[in-house]
């Protein structure tokens, strides 16, 4: 099957007050139609700004390379004006804190139909029945009375349904999900991912859920992408990457995942901090924290390689084979 | 905080959103209670005042033969109530208030509302224009700069700003009258009308809403090149503070989550900067519009003394210069009540802009 969104050589660098620093650097990932493409790393990864730079959503001054295949044209190097029809209607976002990426003075009838009316041209009474519906597809009660409430009527949850809704509107290929939960108490997560599963199979959507919780991955995603210091460390499907992960990196963050069943194991926690931005290490990035470091790791930074099995390392050790 | 949405399925299907909910209308029910209560406290802020000036009722408006004479002053002190203990003359005195009598002027040997009604409308055209120019100006500049954050149209605009922030009213109106009338002639020095020129027939009191009621283009010409000078100093000092806190409050905007939502969806720049920026910046930006209206009221003594500008403010020099205690006192009065009931609207108009204030 064919790719929806092939993203090679992905760069970015911001300036910062310590100079230009690149955040995303050289990230290669695609993704399939209908499938939910996990993104896993810890803050700082550079997750969140490799998503941002395909609808041209980055701060003033960043500078973005590589290329970003999708529907047979790259996001990267779109006109504006091109990439504000792509935006919201073939692909859409979710941000992370409903709290906030919900506009607090418009009504949710008007967040849901501007740019729908905007993308489909559709009239103002059809592109309300749609919002009526979509209200209805993610589940928020009393959804006529809801078109005409405001966001902070609505607790974080419902937002966050809002919030999807709002992204669904225009019916796009691709929705590009930020920490959807993360903002969210344990009990509304699960409801807010059983949604996701349930629009992406209905609706014939791919989802990209970044998470920095490999344990909200190993619901729903199909595929999964590791990434440290800006790259990608490792690759594929969900229950090979989780199962039998390759990349010391990738062990470390499930052993130190929290089992409820085994109460009396310590918690486990990956020696060091994640490095900053500014100061990515020589060589493979995670080698100050990495117990298989060699010579080799200290200098070179490995490329990520197929490994068989439709996965991709980085590593030069791969201690786990 | 988190209102359970399945409230909300019962209500009827009206458009809820302009609908003020019962806890607003509790809101601007206590606002306008303060509003009354305050105008009360101003009424004895400004009796205690009138005792506190250093000025006897008897020579400022008897004559000197008069003041000689103990049963004229004896009748005279009888007659104001000037007899009496002070509680019992401050209750006087809120009486003849609510009956509209705010004395008489000492000056002008007018009654003190006659004068006011005679004088406010030059101050209310110079104020409302130069409150105009001020929003205008100060709202597109403060966006501008927000706009171009830390390019150079930005670092000029903040120079700029500064500057009008920074230097006196009263200099800028020396200054401005000194190179725009006496150096370069392009406007006139004083007054509102040309020497000799009638004014329009009265409508409102307001010269440019007159000549334009009456169809009189030139007039109103002639009004607005007599009002451009005091109007643009006036406004000075507001332009700069509305720019300032209007970029602020822009770049505070642009930097929440919604805003990048908005772009997500795809919606034309215009439309974020419009309706995403701008309508969320709005409540800081009126906050600053009432202020503005404060310092145009009190800019305005200044402004209208060098401009030789025939409204309130330059009633109030005259009275304050004179001893004239019941046009003073009329005055600040007025200015007060005009400046809670300013301050009442802005807290209304939150209502209107930001839903989260009207629906709670």
């Amino acid at each position: 099957m064919s790719k929806l969104l092939e993203v090679e050589g992905l760069r970015v660098s911001l300036p910062t007050s310590e100079g230009r620093v690149t955040i995303v650097d050289g990230v290669d990932y695609a993704v399939e139609p209908g499938e939910v493409f996990g993104v896993a790393g810890e803050s700082g990864s550079g997750k969140t700004i490799s998503m941002l730079a395909l609808l041209g959503l980055l701060p003033d001054g960043a500078h973005v390379g590589g290329c970003a295949q999708f529907g047979g044209r790259d996001l990267l190097r779109l006109p504006k004006r091109a990439l504000r029809d792509v935006s919201g209607r073939d692909v859409a976002m979710v941000f992370q804190d409903p709290m906030t990426s919900l506009h607090p003075m418009l009504s949710v009838g008007k967040q849901l139909t501007e740019h729908v009316r905007r993308h489909l041209g559709l009239s103002k009474d059809e592109a309300e029945r749609r919002a009526l519906e979509l209200l209805e597809e993610v589940r928020i009660p009393g959804p006529r009375s809801a078109l005409h409430a405001y966001p902070h009527q609505f607790s974080g949850g419902m937002r966050q349904r809002i919030a999807i809704a709002v992204a669904l509107a225009c019916g796009p290929k691709l929705l590009i999900a930020d920490e959807p939960t993360t903002a969210l108490d344990v009990t509304v997560q699960a409801g807010i991912l059983r949604l996701l599963d349930r629009l992406r199979r209905e609706n014939d959507l791919s989802v990209v859920l970044i998470t920095h919780d490999l344990g909200v991955l190993s619901s729903i995603a199909d595929r999964i992408s590791i990434f440290y210091a800006g790259r990608v460390v490792e690759s594929g499907p969900r229950e090979d990457v989780l199962q039998t992960p390759r990349h010391p990196y990738t062990k470390a963050l499930l052993d130190a995942l929290p089992h409820p069943e085994a109460s009396e194991r310590p918690l486990v926690a990956i020696e060091g901090a994640p490095p900053s931005p500014a100061r990515i290490p020589s060589g493979c990035a995670f080698h100050p924290r990495c117990p298989y470091a060699t010579e080799q790791s200290r200098v070179e930074v490995p490329p990520l390689v197929e490994i068989g099995g439709g996965r991709r390392l980085a590593c030069h050790n791969d201690p786990f084979a | 905080m988190t209102t359970a949405p399945t409230a909300l399925a019962d209500a009827p299907r009206a458009r809820r959103s302009l609908v003020p909910s019962p806890s607003f209308l509790r809101f601007l029910g206590r606002r306008l209670v303060a509003l009354v209560l305050l105008a009360i406290g101003i009424t004895l802020v400004v009796f205690v005042l009138t005792q506190l000036v250093p000025t006897n009722a008897v020579t400022a408006n008897l004559g000197e033969q008069a003041a000689g004479d103990p049963a004229a002053v004896a009748s005279f002190k009888r007659h104001y109530g000037l007899d009496r203990p002070l509680p019992v003359r401050y209750v006087l005195y809120l009486k003849h208030v609510a009956e509209g009598d705010l004395g008489q002027s000492a000056l002008t040997h007018d009654a003190v509302t006659h004068d006011l009604g005679q004088f406010i409308p030059a101050t209310a055209e110079l104020a409302i224009v130069s409150v105009l120019l001020a929003a205008i100006l100060g709202i597109t500049f403060g966006v501008y700069a927000a706009m171009r954050r830390n390019k150079l149209a930005d670092h000029l605009l903040r120079v700029v700003s500064l500057g009008g922030i920074s230097m006196p009213t009263f200099w800028i109106a020396l200054v401005s009258l000194y190179v725009g009338f006496y150096r370069l002639g392009w406007f006139p020095g004083s007054d509102r009308l040309d020497p000799g020129q009638l004014p329009p027939p009265h409508h409102t009191g307001l010269y440019t809403i007159d000549a334009l009621v009456s169809g009189r283009w030139s007039l109103f010409v002639q009004v607005l090149h007599h009002l451009a000078l005091p109007a643009l100093v006036l406004a000075a000092f507001n332009v700069s503070l509305l720019t300032r806190y209007t970029r602020s409050a822009v770049l505070e905007v642009a930097g929440n989550d919604y805003v990048r939502a908005g772009r997500a969806k795809g919606l034309p720049e215009r439309t974020v900067i419009r309706r995403y920026i701008l309508r969320a910046a709005l409540p800081s930006v009126v906050t600053v519009l009432g202020l503005v209206f404060a310092n145009v009221l009190t800019g305005a003594v200044l402004v209208e003394k060098i401009f030789t500008w025939p409204g309130i403010g330059q009633y109030a020099y005259n009275a304050a210069v004179a001893l004239d205690v019941p046009a003073i006192a009329g005055v600040s009065l007025f200015v007060a009540v005009v400046y809670i009931t300013v301050n009442f609207i802005v807290d209304v108009l939150y209502g209107v802009i930001d839903p989260r204030i009207r629906i709670t």
